[in-house]
């Protein structure tokens, strides 16, 4: 009677449980085209990467309603509508992995779009892959992230070639006498792969030319950091001419306002892709003046595509100007949705195919079209920008896309 | 609360307890890992085992021994490290490293556990908690300190493809391995010590039991175990970084699930699993809010702590006969 009791109990736990996951059936590649498309995305929406988290939504968000707005996509000639949610992965990587999981297994998602941070989109891109999901994302540019992937694209350029641009840049500035050769850089990278991919650019493009660059000084340091200056002077025992960093936004500010504070200089100052964020610039005021940096969009950009999207962000009434963080949740929208038009279907290996396979072009990244390499990551050029004494900023480089003239070295206040 | 486990003297069958955890077993093992129509059930399966592996293991120490550790990532971290580092780089299959990984972390417990279990109450607590931020922070700078690849840092580890019906059986022995290792150690002359050491130690000590390598022991038991959860962690995400399975939230995690479950209850750490993997899943699903779960979670929490010592388990036990063999009580043995 005993057993008896116990058995019943565990099997009516086992039940809650099936009952709570039991889901529907799943969706299996068809070549059918249903009524209405399921894509899902997590994104940072609360915790330490919110304010990104809620530039891709609007972005996500905006191309969804757009399509919607005009009846849906043209699948095969028949008007297919986007059922389209957005889910806080609370800044948590472990729990944007579940939730792209869960999004596949429970919400039966067809299409995923990516979420935001290295170690967040890592973890979506391991779960995209093992259950054979198309994901298009915009959140990380560490090529660690895309080893051994297959069903992951991500529109964001290395940060190796970040680093790479960059010293081309220096190269350009040197050739001109405006910059010391060898030029002595101390490099400060976030302690993470998107770091650790900065400084190798670095190292490698000073083991390439010794007689231009020579990294005198390099140190990691951990995200969030509410104290910099003890690496700070440890730069300035470094005695560079130039300040190397890559930090996400939050970081840079923290560590420039401690920068000026201790009133080092340097003939060329650098955080990585950030600098021109209007977050920064109302924060660090004249503090952020000169500041360069090398991104993935600019909407000082030229090209009728980037003026229809700037323009439309601007009718959104979201913001006053898009910055990369929407131009590349814009774009891994719109390649993933056009896939699916261009396919005729909805069979995931028949969009992954066409993804893969074509050349994005009227893209707003840097050279008009987006190609995606074997691994999934896309390789376009970055576009290097300086911040302005007025608040503002100009492009630099390429010379093609220039707006105004570098101001280097950086003048000393 | 211990006193009112000891009371509770009915259910003495250790058999009928293992049966029942090998029909649970059975049944779990018995769903299709083929089919994508069960691809969510198994998701969840695995959520709620997973938790509930962690959540028995905290048990031996937190729950029989009445020592709170709030460090307990150190070993899931170990053994999931333990077993990407074997996968990675010897191309050993992770569910292999299972016991090395476990025995590293039993090891590194021995090693923490000797000194820090002499203290009491909530200094040993608090040693705990040094010692998973200490953990995490060697593993996220180890590389930078030895300029040696080892752990990847922060970075972390990405590891290959893994077969996920493996990882589901795996997880499911575990699970088994666990539960059945709890109600022996329960049910046992070193439960008795064990709970004997969480009334009273100087007693205990007086009446002549090894208290501190009953502890050492236990504490060793439950970082085997939490290291297997580890291990199965790493086959299944195939990604690992130091501030996922070393961080600290994942040391309260494993704390709360058998305090809401029942708190030295062989079952209880299971509901609190069930609550805190599987509902809380649901939960946040149907809302859309992530905190909502941890807001009723930390709720469930305040009424456990008010009026209910046992948990979800004692609850069981108050409402009807067949839910008072949830809270089976240890058996009274004679040393």
């Amino acid at each position: 009677m005993r057993i008896r009791s116990l058995a019943v109990a565990a099997l009516a736990a086992l039940l809650v449980t099936a009952a709570c996951g039991g889901g529907g059936p799943g969706a299996a590649p068809t070549s059918n085209v249903p009524d209405t498309i399921i894509v899902r995305a997590a994104l940072p929406l609360t915790g330490a990467d919110a304010t990104p988290g809620g530039f891709f939504k609007n972005a996500y968000e905006l191309y969804v309603k757009r399509v919607n707005d005009a009846g849906g996509l043209n699948v095969g000639g028949k008007k297919v509508k986007i059922d389209f949610k957005i889910e806080d992965n609370k800044s948590d990587a472990q729990t944007s992995g579940q939730l792209y999981e869960k999004f596949v297994t429970q919400d039966n998602a067809d299409f995923l779009l990516g979420g935001y941070n290295t170690t967040s989109v890592t973890q979506e891109v391991k779960v995209a892959n093992r259950l054979s999901a198309p994901y298009v994302g915009s959140g990380g540019a560490s090529s660690s992230i895309y080893v051994d992937n297959k069903w992951a694209f991500g529109t964001l350029a290395s940060i190796q070639k970040l680093s790479g641009t960059q010293l081309a840049f220096i190269k350009d500035q040197q050739d001109a006498g405006k910059l010391p050769k060898p030029l002595k850089i101390a490099v400060a990278y976030e302690n993470s792969s998107h770091g650790n991919e900065f400084l190798q650019g670095i190292n490698d493009g000073a083991k390439a030319s010794p007689d231009r660059y020579t990294v005198v000084f390099s140190s990691a340091f951990d995200l969030s950091g509410k104290d910099y200056t003890s690496l700070l002077n440890r730069v300035k025992d470094a005695a560079a001419d130039a300040f190397m960093v890559d930090a996400r936004v939050g970081d840079m500010i923290t560590m420039q306002t401690q920068y000026a504070q201790l009133g080092l200089y340097h003939k060329y100052l650098t955080y990585g892709p950030r600098g021109p964020e209007q977050q920064a610039r109302d924060q660090l005021k004249a503090q952020g003046d000169y500041i360069i940096a090398a991104t993935w969009f600019d909407g000082l950009m030229p090209g009728d595509n980037v003026k229809k999207f700037t323009d439309l962000w601007t009718a959104a009434g979201l913001k006053s100007s898009a910055s990369w963080f929407e131009a590349g949740a814009w774009e891994a929208a719109r390649i993933l949705f056009s896939a699916i038009e261009k396919a005729g279907t909805v069979d995931k290996q028949k969009v992954h195919d066409t993804i893969m396979s074509t050349t994005w072009d009227n893209s707003i990244f840097p050279g008009g079209a987006i190609k995606f390499g074997t691994t999934g990551q896309a390789d376009n050029d970055y576009v290097m920008t300086q911040n302005t004494p007025n608040g503002a900023h100009i492009l630099i480089w390429p010379k093609t896309l220039a707006t105004g003239a570098a101001t280097i070295p950086i003048p000393k206040k | 609360m211990t006193e009112r486990l000891r009371r509770m003297d009915w259910a003495h069958d250790r058999g009928a307890q293992i049966v029942v955890v090998l029909l649970v077993a059975v049944v779990l093992a018995a769903i299709p890992t083929n089919e994508r129509q069960y691809a969510n059930l198994i998701r969840i399966t695995f959520l709620v085992l997973w938790y509930a592996i962690m959540a028995g293991a905290w048990n031996i120490i937190g729950g029989y021994a009445g020592q709170v550790s709030f460090g307990h990532a150190a070993f899931l971290g170990t053994g999931a490290y333990v077993t990407g580092t074997l996968w990675q780089t010897f191309h050993i299959d992770p569910l292999l490293t299972l016991p090395i990984a476990g025995l590293a972390a039993a090891l590194y417990s021995v090693i923490v556990g000797a000194p820090t279990l002499r203290l009491r109450g909530p200094y040993f607590a608090i040693a705990t908690i040094g010692v998973g931020e200490a953990t995490r922070l060697f593993v996220s700078n180890i590389d930078d300190i030895t300029g040696q690849v080892i752990t990847h840092g922060v970075t972390g580890i990405s590891l290959p493809n893994y077969d996920p019906a493996k990882v589901h059986y795996a997880t499911v022995a575990v699970f088994v391995v666990v539960m059945i290792t709890t109600i022996l150690i329960r049910e046992g002359r070193f439960g008795l010590g064990l709970f004997a050491i969480n009334m009273d130690r100087d007693a205990a000590e007086t009446s002549g039991v090894p208290t501190a390598r009953l502890q050492v022991l236990a504490f060793a038991i439950s970082a085997f175990f939490t290291a297997c959860a580890g291990s199965l962690y790493a086959a299944r995400q195939q990604f690992l970084d130091p501030t996922t399975m070393f961080g600290f939230d994942k040391s309260i995690q494993v704390v709360l699930m058998p305090v809401v479950g029942g708190l030295g209850t062989v079952w209880g750490p299971v509901f609190g699993a069930l609550l805190f993997g599987g509902v809380q899943d649901q939960i946040s699903s149907l809302t859309r809010n992530p905190y909502l779960p941890q807001l009723i979670y930390g709720l469930l929490l305040v009424l456990v702590v008010l009026f209910e010592p046992l948990g979800v388990a004692g609850l069981l036990g108050r409402a009807s006969s067949a839910g008072r063999a949830f809270v089976r009580p240890r058996r009274e043995t004679t040393v």
